[in-house]
């Protein structure tokens, strides 16, 4: 039988067709990839910058609870390499990586103490012009190197570097309150005047002896892209503070009457605005601050529900609170950092004297700015109890 | 002349998706470039130059009836020029064909898939364009009316998306560096929105009476104005002004970044979003100027003109710049007063002509045999 023209047309065409369906320029497959999880930045020497990257090792199929004890195997990989920039010094990781690395999932970048003092400008460029990078990657910084931070061997979760994320992202649930500074944060805070960055620390933490687990140690101020210095302890949360962030957050306050004996204060809720008044050319800033939240725990026997008490120690947080942000205050802006964007706020709100202030170097300024606290802390809540167990001895 | 029938909805809808297509791509950037923080005011000193565009092509529209503005030039300003100003029209819209197949080709290359050639893309959208103008004017209406409810509500769901990361703030302290910025940035949407002229080579074939063009071209106008509101603030109050200056797709980026809960990595939408929007808008300049050429040539049919159409400027559009900067650095600095020039003074030079002429008709007694041809060829 033969086939009409037209048939034959198609025929072949149908047959032509799936010759353009071979594959495409850009497949990646995922047996050839190595994923990276997170990226380590450190100085090595002048114009030379060491990049450590935590791949995921290919694993076997299913483990088949091979839970060999303490000494289970990594199941990631981070190998280093030298570079001039960024880039640079991936290329010399496909030296000795057999496999592409695919950056879509980078989770973390981390910048050792000597490149942030350094400045990370330099570093962070290929970050934002590669396609596969995701704005969304947490960064942060640490006292050591970044790449001894990445390989530590911990105890709770298999992948250093999707342990640090997750000890950023759960922040929230653990009640602490982490900067958790994305790298679009980092990014817009580098380029807008009048603010600074701050980072969270993550070191490795000892227990019993050896590295077993990470530790959020506070937080990293900068000028500019230069890391300036720490903040530890009640300070660390300064900003969170001021930006009105803390959803999750502990406060701890002694007793009313009894200095040694202390009332955990948990944060639920936190309204605050940062103005700035530059009418008669003196900048003054002023953070208005509420804080609502319920009593988390005491040591002290004392019956709270007295609202004499109570007022007493609401006006205690809010000290607290005012001391903390004073602190951080006074150290970051010695070292000339401008953490809470007061800059930004001023040039929101009066342009000309920002222009001003902005031409003779807006930093060194800072020290010399008083910042005007003004905090209102509610207590919403007893928890389940109105008052301590009442204990026969005194 | 073929009997095509649009309704005036989708004509609208087809101008619609041409001037937000490229336009939310590449010509926010541009934008930004010049007005950063203060772009938000050019949407609204662009309102009289915009309705003014508008306007014009549609007056000419309700003027000559039934004609698209490559067959009533030679009636308004005599044969000869009337030919040399349709050359002009039609190099326009070839320009504004060639710019946006290199820009959907730039923005898959640039940010997707680097490393399949730029032809690739441009074969594809343009046999799909091809496929879509010889089967009518018709079809390509019915298909972009399918589209762009969808692109609508990405872009609509793009915006709710990157609301909680949005920072209004950011537009503070407005004007603080003066008027001129923002009057560039204005010129430059301006310049965008005097790609309206295609609306000329559709009004034709509405089957709407003429009269009514005037109202929905301004209505038109007013919906693009705001479509360009999202796009023109969403990347200043996500990457503050200082930042998403240098950023090469500002909208792909804030539909990269968008992250609410496991809702992430929507680069699927910007891909959706301007693989539908390129296709609209190429089809519709194709059919422009495969059917601009026809009558200014006299051909009876514009279809055997499509494939050559199809085929110049795929090879044109590679050679149109070295580079993608070099597009960037075009649109930026020299589309603002080319397309005013091309798109709103040139039309409007035309109108007055015409308006002047049927008012020198209508004292000479209809003696000018201008009108006359002009109805004739309606009827």
């Amino acid at each position: 039988m033969t086939l009409s023209l037209v048939r034959r047309a198609l025929l072949t065409a149908a047959l032509l067709v799936p010759l353009l369906l071979s594959g495409c320029w850009d497949k990646d497959e995922l047996n050839e990839l190595a994923v990276v999880i997170g990226v380590g930045l450190d100085k090595k020497s002048d114009h030379n910058y060491e990049v450590t990257a935590q791949v995921i090792k290919p694993s076997p199929g299913g483990q088949g609870g091979g839970g060999q004890g303490g000494g289970a195997e990594v199941p990631t990989w981070s190998l280093s390499a030298n570079g001039k920039t960024v880039m640079d010094a991936i290329h010399q990781l496909n030296k000795i990586s057999p496999r592409q690395m695919y950056w879509s999932h980078l989770q973390l970048i981390i910048f050792g103490e000597d490149l942030a003092k350094e400045g990370i400008a330099p570093v962070i460029n290929w970050f934002e012009r590669d396609r596969r990078s995701r704005s969304g990657t947490y960064t942060v910084v640490t006292h050591g190197t970044a790449e001894d931070l990445l390989n530590q061997k911990i105890e709770l979760g298999k992948v250093p570097a999707k342990a640090m994320a997750d000890l950023l992202e759960t922040s929230d649930d653990r009640q602490l309150s982490a900067r958790k500074t994305s790298l679009r944060d980092l990014l817009a805070r580098l380029s807008t005047p009048g603010i600074d960055v701050s980072m969270d620390v993550i070191d490795p933490r000892k227990i019993r002896g050896q590295v077993e687990t990470y530790e959020l140690t506070g937080t990293a101020f900068f000028k500019s892209d230069r890391l300036q210095g720490y903040l530890t302890g009640q300070e660390a949360t300064a900003v969170e503070f001021i930006e009105g962030k803390i959803n999750e957050g502990v406060l701890l306050v002694p007793c009313p009457n009894q200095p040694d004996e202390w009332v955990t204060f948990q944060i639920t809720q936190i309204r605050s605005r940062l103005t700035v008044d530059a009418a008669d050319g003196k900048v003054k800033p002023k953070a208005d601050l509420q804080l609502e939240g319920n009593f988390g725990d005491q040591t002290c026997a004392a019956d709270l529900q007295d609202p004499k008490d109570r007022m007493r120690l609401q006006e205690d947080i809010e000290k607290a609170v005012i001391k903390s942000i004073q602190t951080a205050y006074k150290q970051t802006a010695e070292l000339e950092s401008d953490l809470f964007g007061i800059g930004r706020e001023l040039r929101r709100r009066h342009p000309k004297v920002w222009q001003q202030k902005n031409a003779q170097g807006w930093n060194k300024q800072l020290s010399e700015i008083p910042l005007d606290l003004s905090v209102k802390v509610e207590i919403r809540r007893p928890g389940l109890i109105f008052q301590p167990t009442p204990t026969k001895i005194k | 002349m073929e009997k095509v029938r649009i309704s005036l909805t989708q004509a609208q809808m087809l101008i619609i998706t041409s001037i937000t297509a490229s336009g939310h791509l590449l010509f926010i950037p541009a934008i930004l470039n010049h007005t950063g923080r203060d772009s938000w005011l050019c949407l609204l000193l662009v309102v009289p130059p915009a309705l003014l565009i508008a306007y014009t092509v549609s007056s000419l529209a309700r003027m000559y009836p039934g004609q698209t503005v490559i067959e009533y030039l030679p009636l308004i300003v005599g044969k000869l020029p009337g030919k040399l100003f349709a050359v002009l029209f039609l190099f326009y819209f070839f320009h504004h064909a060639l710019l946006s197949v290199r820009g959907f080709g730039e923005f898959f290359t640039i940010a997707i898939t680097p490393d399949t050639p730029i032809l690739v893309y441009f074969a594809a959208i343009l046999s799909l364009a091809v496929y879509a103008v010889r089967n009518n004017l018709e079809v390509l209406a019915r298909t972009n009316q399918l589209f762009l409810p969808i692109m609508i509500l990405v872009g609509l769901s793009a915006s709710i998306l990157t609301h909680k990361d949005k920072d209004f703030h950011n537009f503070q302290p407005i004007l603080e560096f003066g008027f001129e910025p923002v009057l560039q940035g204005t010129l430059t949407l301006a310049g965008l929105y005097g790609s309206f002229l295609l609306m000329s080579m559709v009004f034709p074939y509405v089957s709407r009476d003429a009269k009514s063009f005037k109202k929905s071209s301004l209505i038109t106008m007013i919906i693009l104005i705001v479509m360009f509101a999202g796009p023109l603030t969403g990347p200043v109050a996500v990457y503050g002004p200082e930042r998403s200056i240098g950023i090469s797709f500002p909208t792909f980026q804030l539909l990269r970044d968008i992250r609410v809960g496991e809702l992430q990595r929507l680069d699927v939408l910007g891909i959706l979003l301007w693989s539908l929007g390129s296709f609209g808008k190429i089809s519709l300049y194709l059919y422009s100027i495969s059917l601009g050429l026809s009558q200014l040539f006299g051909l009876k049919d514009y279809r055997s003109l499509v494939i050559p159409v199809a085929a110049l400027i795929a090879i044109n559009s590679l050679m149109i710049s070295e580079n993608f900067l070099e597009i960037y650095r075009f649109l930026r600095d020299t589309y603002p007063y080319y397309s005013n020039f091309m798109g709103l003074l040139l039309p409007l030079v035309v109108l007055l002509i015409a308006k002047w002429r049927e008012r020198s008709k209508r004292k000479d007694g209809g003696d000018g045999d201008v009108q006359e041809t002009a109805q004739t060829q309606t009827g």
